[in-house]
């Protein structure tokens, strides 16, 4: 090629072209702020914490009874638990009070529903005591698995563990309770 | 020659090419988003906001998304497109394990076969419209019937397809024999949009509560579906009479809605002062986590710092919303802002905060204010001690701050007007506070009149209820699927004829065009919303609409009577302290007022949140209150 705009037009179309992809690029980066399919033109500025657990729910099982423990991992004082069981497979034949705690406001199995609801409110003044790592049993329930299996019992979403003085909802773990049909 | 003319034509072109193609790059970015959904409306609740200096007022923000139609089917056997029944595999009974029936006539819930197991000798099923028989455990189902003994049910009965409005507008469809008896899956008109096939013929539910038709003119479309939000960036700006000194925790966010903050900071735009906040929801949230339709955003609890009115203004050039689009999906997540609704508000100048002088340390008054002290005649009134005394707005209205005869005139402040007294030459008053001009309700002589009775839960007559006065209630209203909601509603005490404080309201149900078949939702300041849908209705009503009718005269509009099912109380906080009442009682609720004790009563007329029988302090009565409305309500819903 003789041309003598040869190799400028080429020098120019690729400054354009290097041009494009950055203001793309920084475009894109833009957007990746944005977290949930959201344009925010704004970067985070607080990390969103996990914050510890202060409870772990546990369940211990023996010859159709199912006991939920609460376990502390900091010691603390509660003033209400909401705890709703969710269960499937299983018969709830009855559900108690190990009286570890005080006698729950409400109780009740709900067929319908499938849940077992018991709402702890506690009336002193300094609430229930709970030390590091002290394990409290909370209820006791009396099942009867399905011949099928798939037995399960579950913490359902709505518990809520509330500190004394603070009303503060406190975080917990817990994990589910499977019954294999053979045992 | 020629070569040089072509190259200059080509490398123009390519540079225009060039031109052309970022300024479309660009364009495309800010452009189309949100064209899916263009009627989503944002406005703010209450819409006129009152307070005293002092006080905290607050507000809430809304966003109503706009509905699309998409195809849905929840029964029968009829011809449209059906999502649930193209998941659903039939099998009567299924070929390789003939102990099982897969019913699609209808599916299950969750769009899939209901599944039933031959393990019950004498049960029978329905499968695909014909009955089945276990004859015995773990044995084959079979159309013969007689295997079954005496439990089969015989002629299989017609649909019933007769529209019934007392039952709130039923279909009586796919009867399946149980127990020796035909069993009908009743299906009540309780959601606008859905279709059913009975006696065969389709039905549509045109709107909640409504009747079925066979006019599918409302159901051709299918139902309807809220655009789903997942994120706001939003500006809202407010009068100086109002400050967020601290919005980390003055802006609360529905956490249902939006689980985390990016940004809440205080921020100046054209000389006013706004609060900039940026929120997404749950990032592991579905879209079908998301809510849509209407949806509380975020709670703003402002300071009244000074008396004036002013408003409360979302900015919709600097606000977008982010979301699920059940139509374009992912495609599009924007959702356009079609209206923005401002709230009004008038902060009052009289303080209601307590002053006391002579205590140690003295409670002062604000800025701008002075204390006076209370002169008591007679015995200090209970919770009064020496010296209490309550903040006014200074100056204070003194006898002789203003004379209009005198030169040269002694005049009152801005906002004040000179009331003569008659006092000494008869031009001397005093300066008094101009009152805020009471709203016009436009009210028309079309516009139907709601006057009821209501009860708040264990506020008794012949107790001390001096603080349950001025509760505001939020009212609903329903009818046709149409519904129109009301806040800040005031009652007033009325001779009461059972063991409960009756309080009587009127209300014009302006913009809500309804007469008949009315259901009405009602709920107090600190208690669970109750619906009330028959005269002197005392139970809970468990059925869809209402049977209340009204009239556009407040005179011959019936007076409702709802006091014999009250409003329970006990939802004080939401699902933390800060936060506003969230329509259920539980712990949080319990440990608040556990941790609010009064040890003195407030004056009579004041307000505090935990005081559910009105006695203007929070003691342990309150609590039992609060654990009667707990097991009540629990009782009712598991």
């Amino acid at each position: 090629m003789k041309n003598k705009l040869f190799w400028p037009i080429i020098v120019i179309s690729i400054i354009i072209i290097v041009e494009s992809i950055v203001l793309i690029s920084r475009n894109q980066a833009n957007k990746t702020a944005l977290t949930n399919n959201v344009e925010v033109n704004v970067t985070p500025n607080e990390e969103v914490k996990k914050v510890a657990d202060v409870f772990s729910f546990e369940w211990l099982y023996e010859s159709g009874k199912a006991t939920l423990t609460l376990t502390a991992n900091q010691t603390v004082s509660i003033d209400a638990i909401d705890l709703y069981i969710g269960y499937k497979n299983v018969k709830v034949d009855s559900v108690k009070n190990l009286e570890e705690l005080p006698k729950p406001s409400f109780t009740k199995i709900s067929t319908e529903k499938s849940l077992v609801v018991m709402n702890y409110l506690i009336s002193e003044a300094d609430g229930f005591k709970i030390t590091a790592g002290q394990n409290v049993k909370i209820a006791e329930l009396e099942i009867s698995p399905d011949a099928d299996g798939g037995a399960e019992l579950t913490i359902d979403k709505g518990t809520l563990v509330v500190e004394n003085g603070t009303a503060k909802v406190l975080p917990f773990s817990s994990r589910n309770l499977i019954i294999n049909g053979a045992l | 020659m020629k070569n040089k003319s072509l190259n200059l034509i080509v490398g123009f072109l390519m540079l225009v090419a060039m031109a052309g193609a970022l300024l479309l790059v660009k364009q495309n970015q800010n452009t189309q988003r949100g064209a899916y959904f263009a009627g989503t409306k944002m406005f703010m609740q209450p819409a006129a906001l009152t307070g005293k200096v002092g006080d905290t007022i607050l507000v809430q923000l809304y966003a109503e998304t706009e509905k699309i139609i998409t195809a849905n089917r929840i029964g029968g056997t009829g011809t449209g497109t059906d999502s649930s029944s193209s998941r659903c595999v039939e099998a009567c009974p299924n070929s390789s394990q003939k102990n099982l029936l897969q019913n699609c006539t209808p599916p299950d819930s969750d769009g899939t076969s209901k599944d039933s197991l031959c393990n019950v000798a004498g049960r029978v099923e329905d499968c695909g419209g014909r009955d089945y028989c276990c004859p015995s455990v773990g044995g084959q189902w079979t159309t013969t019937m007689t295997a079954c003994g005496g439990t089969s049910c015989g002629t299989k009965p017609a649909e019933q397809c007769a529209i019934n409005a007392n039952e709130g507008s039923m279909l009586r469809v796919r009867p399946v024999c149980t127990g020796g008896n035909w069993d009908f899956d009743d299906q009540l008109c309780n959601k606008a949009g859905i279709k059913d096939v009975c006696g065969g013929r389709d039905y549509c539910c045109p709107s909640v509560g409504g009747q079925w038709t066979t006019d599918m003119t409302a159901c051709n479309g299918g139902i309807e579906e809220y655009a789903k939000i997942s994120s706001i960036d939003t500006v809202v700006c407010y009068g100086s009479n109002l400050s967020i000194n601290d919005p980390a925790t003055q802006v609360i966010l529905n956490e249902e809605a939006l689980k985390n903050k990016l940004d809440a900071s205080v921020v100046t735009i054209n000389g006013k002062k706004c609060l900039r906040l940026v929120a997404v929801s749950d990032m592991a949230a579905k879209p079908e986590d998301l809510k849509g339709g209407m949806v509380k955003l975020v709670t703003i609890k402002f300071k009244a710092e000074s008396a004036g009115t002013g408003s409360v203004g979302i900015l919709p050039e600097k606000t977008k919303l982010g979301g699920y689009n059940p139509v374009a999906g992912a495609t599009d997540t924007a959702i356009k802002i079609g209206t923005v609704t401002d709230a009004s508000y008038t902060v009052s100048g009289v303080g209601s905060t307590v002053c006391n002088l002579r205590i140690d340390p003295p409670i002062t008054c604000p800025t701008g204010y002075t204390c006076i002290e209370k002169n008591y005649t007679g015995p200090t009134p209970p919770g009064h001690r020496d010296g209490d005394g309550v903040c006014v707005l200074s100056p204070s209205p003194t006898p002789g701050g203003c004379n209009l005869t005198v030169n040269p005139p002694r005049i009152c402040p801005d906002g004040y007007d000179c009331i003569t007294t008659g006092n000494s030459d008869g031009a001397d008053g005093v300066c008094v506070l101009r009152p805020s001009p009471t709203p016009t309700i436009p009210v028309t002589t079309d516009t139907p009149i709601l006057n009821f009775k209501v009860t708040f839960g264990d506020v008794k007559k012949n107790m001390d209820t001096k603080c349950a006065t001025d509760w505001p209630l939020q009212v609903i209203v329903l009818s046709s699927g149409a519904t129109k909601v009301y806040t800040g509603i005031k009652v007033q005490e009325i001779d009461s004829s059972g063991n409960l404080v009756e309080y009587k309201g009127t209300m014009p149900l302006v913009g809500f065009n309804h007469l008949t078949n009315v259901a009405v939702f009602i709920k107090g300041p600190k208690h669970l919303q109750m619906k009330y849908a028959t005269q002197n209705q005392s139970v809970t009503y468990n059925k869809a609409g209402g049977e209340l009718t009204l009239t556009t005269s407040a005179a011959t509009s019936p007076l409702y009577n709802f006091t014999g099912y009250s409003m329970l109380a006990g939802d004080i906080v939401g699902d933390s302290v800060e936060a506003a009442p969230n329509g259920v009682i539980n712990g949080v609720d319990f440990a608040y007022l556990k941790s609010q004790p009064t040890l003195d009563p407030l004056t009579a007329g004041s307000y505090l949140q935990g005081d559910l029988d009105g006695n203007c302090q929070i003691n342990s009565n309150d609590t039992v209150i609060l654990k009667k409305s707990l097991e009540t309500k629990q009782g009712e819903l598991y």
